[in-house]
């Protein structure tokens, strides 16, 4: 009679819980110190490469300045200066969000940013831009004044035309103040989170690799082959 | 009560004409017309968003040739480290 040896307990690993998880996940995708790094590529050493910075300081000013406008009231800008001042602080920081935002596309795109995987990087600065405009329009619309006025009942046309009158109307001024102050700069903060955390993921882009395309064109040509540019892709990481 | 005046008896050292910035510089530049626009074809833009994107475009161009301050330096001690 043989004896046979009893079976090893068996041992299950304990179960990740779903916040270990998200840690786990969060900390691959961005360890520490990809998520907040002490240095930048040389690239980076251009002016060309501040206007990102430059919108998302603004866009504190933009959310710093209007949150004071949201305490006081949207009349309060009309009648006492301190509100006149915060509401020309908040005007010309959109202002400076606009111009340094559009540099900054203008920047990215001739440098196709799209580049390296960052494909997702692109499309949510492009979408900042786009949810940005009705932010700011709605904010044109909710100045209590002739001029809100004015816009209002000329885009409500515009609105009606394509439909979406029903969903969005110029001239509900509680809806309007309602997209301006909350719904659409939670989108625009959001996005611009995604933007930033997205960079850091993947990294600056880094400019065209001209030297090495020029090179390998060179070579190409004088081999007689096809003439594609192997390996000159220029996206390159650092 | 229009826009912008507060009931009586509440805020009233507060009201009166807020002279803003705006106001003096209306008073530097006349603002009592229509505004100047430019018209070109289906084109049609104000003077003053002209002058914003002109501006955008030499900021743009700035920004790609000046120099960013101390990155000569540090493309020298990169090389010289020999690091990527």
């Amino acid at each position: 009679m043989s004896s046979v040896a009893p079976d090893p307990p068996v041992t299950h690993a304990p179960e990740k819980s779903w916040t270990v998880k998200v840690r786990e996940a969060g900390v691959a995708a961005l360890p520490p110190e990809k998520l907040l790094p002490d240095g930048q590529p040389t690239y980076v050493a251009s002016w060309i490469y501040m206007f990102g910075v430059a919108s998302i300081a603004s866009l504190i000013v933009i959310i710093g300045s209007g949150s004071i406008l949201a305490l006081k009231g949207p009349a309060w800008w009309h009648y006492t200066g301190v509100g006149h001042f915060f509401n020309s602080i908040h005007l010309w920081s959109v202002e400076l969000f606009f111009f340094a935002m559009v540099v900054h596309l203008w920047g990215k795109y001739w440098m196709a940013s799209w580049r390296g995987g960052r494909s997702r990087v692109w499309i949510t600065g492009a979408v900042t831009f786009l949810v940005a405009i009705p932010c700011a329009l709605t904010g044109y619309v909710s100045q209590q004044n002739f001029d809100a006025q004015w816009i209002s009942t000329q885009a409500k046309d515009a609105m009606n035309s394509v439909g979406a009158g029903a969903f969005f109307n110029l001239t509900n001024f509680g809806q309007m103040y309602s997209y301006h102050v909350l719904l659409l700069p939670i989108a625009v903060v959001a996005l611009v989170g995604a933007h930033v955390l997205l960079v850091r993921k993947h990294g600056v882009v880094p400019p065209f690799e001209l030297a090495r395309r020029k090179a390998a064109l060179a070579t190409a040509a004088s081999a007689g082959s096809d003439g594609s540019p192997a390996g000159a892709d220029g996206g390159a990481q650092s | 009560m229009p826009v912008g005046c507060p009931a009586d008896g509440v805020q009233t050292e507060q009201r009166g004409l807020v002279l803003s910035p705006v106001g003096v510089m209306a008073a530097v530049f006349n603002l009592n017309h229509p505004a100047h626009t430019v018209d070109w074809e289906f084109i049609h833009l104000s003077v003053s968003n002209v002058v914003v994107i002109v501006l955008m475009f030499i900021v743009f161009f700035l920004a790609i040739l000046l120099p960013f301050p101390g990155a000569t330096s540090r493309r020298v001690a990169r090389r010289r480290g020999g690091s990527s």
